[in-house]
């Protein structure tokens, strides 16, 4: 069965097509969830609450084949709802193992997760989502516009101050830790 | 070299996100699957606005909003504007309660009272109509549409027609004026449906930043309504006799 039958049926009220759509979609939720909220317990109370919503709501989804990215719309909201509902950022400092050809340093490569960690942590919610769906679900801005219900223009100018807030929070950490090194 | 000009920032972004778990704990899934005959299916709405081309029980049901609107002198206030403007009503504000006299003396039950639990506002909407209350708060994203579930939405039935209410607070800092107009750029750039700034006129009235606009969405038209509380903004959006009738009996804890 295809994505349209399998969401035809769940929009009128067949909860195994619906446990099916669950059962494929569930990981990208979140996948999704958590990159926005880095956090386990968070990431999963919205992926349920989207799903939830999901299923709750399909009878007013027009197009079927919009499935996921009106899926994506409803975890990014249900992201903004734990985000504001606590207010606390879990500030975890992880290691993670060297394993990025690309990066010209391993000591480096350690200093940046966990700098982007922490620079990740300031962003608010709308400017994380919007980083993780263009870089790492790799959509488009007109896409993430779709998905967010939100201008164009909005999309691009979030993903601006988000990258160039970035970029600022770990320049100013790396100064601070090596002045000398700006100059290098 | 900075950041700003490192070259290998962004699929160093890209790759840091790469990292993160990928897999659903099973007990998500569980969750959901568990929960699902609890919760029930909301009704389609397929149709934006209204069809041009009503069935006589749509017709049916928009007269019968319209003889509400006109219960409560609202027909009277529609048929004797100049312009094409639906602003609301001039002499009562949405952020407080039509005065008693405008209030019909015997179709109580021609209107129903609602209180958003998500807003606080109170309103009264046609007793036909039902109404889907908001299930999460507006956080700015999104336009307000009757999908969102951050919007009380109010439907005529048997009728894609409807009536919309979500509310806002008010960034830090922002002027009465800057609030609205952050509303009016983001349903300018909406499509389809979308609100041209110049469209926009100042409602009278005693409430702050009170504007209106109509505008034509799918061949139908619609009415957006925006005015302030506090630090609250409330957008109300939809059937422009149904808008008005609504508007005047709003009230803001």
């Amino acid at each position: 069965m295809d994505l349209a039958d399998l969401v035809s049926r769940a929009k009128h009220g067949d909860r195994g097509a619906f446990a099916s759509l669950a059962t494929q979609y569930i990981d990208r939720c979140y996948a999704l969830a958590y990159r926005i909220l880095r956090d386990r317990d968070r990431a999963q109370d919205a992926t349920q609450q989207a799903l939830l919503g999901a299923w709750r709501d399909l009878p007013t989804l027009r197009e079927p084949e919009r499935f996921e990215a009106w899926l994506h719309r409803l975890v990014v909201h249900a992201c903004y709802v734990e985000a504001r509902g606590t207010r606390r950022w879990n500030a975890r400092f992880r290691i993670h193992p060297i394993s990025d050809s690309t990066a010209p340093d391993p000591a480096h490569g350690v200093v940046d997760r966990a700098e982007l960690e922490d620079a990740f942590a300031r962003l608010t919610p709308e400017q994380r989502a919007v980083v993780v769906l263009h870089h790492h679900h790799g959509y488009p801005l007109t896409e993430i516009a779709g998905i967010l219900g939100i201008p164009v223009g909005t999309a691009r100018s979030r993903l601006f101050y988000a990258v160039r807030q970035l970029r600022t929070v770990l320049d100013a950490d790396s100064v601070s830790v090596t002045p000398g090194e700006r100059s290098a | 070299m900075t950041r700003f000009d490192d070259p290998l920032f962004d699929p160093r972004l890209a790759d840091w996100l790469e990292e993160d778990p990928t897999m659903a704990p099973d007990q998500a899934l569980d969750v959901v699957l568990a929960s699902l005959p609890s919760i029930k299916q909301r009704r389609a709405v397929r149709v934006p606005w209204r069809n041009r081309d009503m069935s006589s029980t749509l017709r049916l049901g928009l007269a019968a909003a319209v003889v509400v609107a006109a219960t409560l002198g609202g027909l009277y206030f529609l048929s004797s504007r100049t312009g094409p403007s639906v602003a609301a009503p001039e002499t009562s504000p949405p952020a407080q309660s039509a005065p008693p006299s405008a209030a019909p003396s015997t179709p109580a039950a021609s209107r129903t009272t609602f209180t958003s639990a998500q807003y606080g506002y109170t309103v009264e909407y046609p007793t036909p109509w039902s109404v889907v209350p908001a299930t999460g708060a507006w956080t700015g994203d999104g336009f307000v549409g009757p999908e969102e579930p951050f919007v009380d939405r109010f439907f005529a039935p048997n009728s894609p027609t409807f009536v919309l209410i979500a509310a806002l607070p008010r960034p830090e800092g922002a002027t009465d004026d800057e609030f609205a107009m952050g509303y009016m750029q983001q349903v300018a750039e909406r499509a389809p449906c979308a609100v041209p700034l110049d469209a926009w006129t100042d409602a009278t009235g005693p409430a702050p930043a009170r504007k209106s606009a109509e505008f034509e969405c799918r061949g139908s038209p619609g009415v957006e309504l925006i005015w302030i509380v506090g630090d609250t903004g409330y957008v109300m959006s939809g059937e422009p006799a149904v808008v008005d009738l609504m508007a005047e009996s709003i009230t803001v804890e």
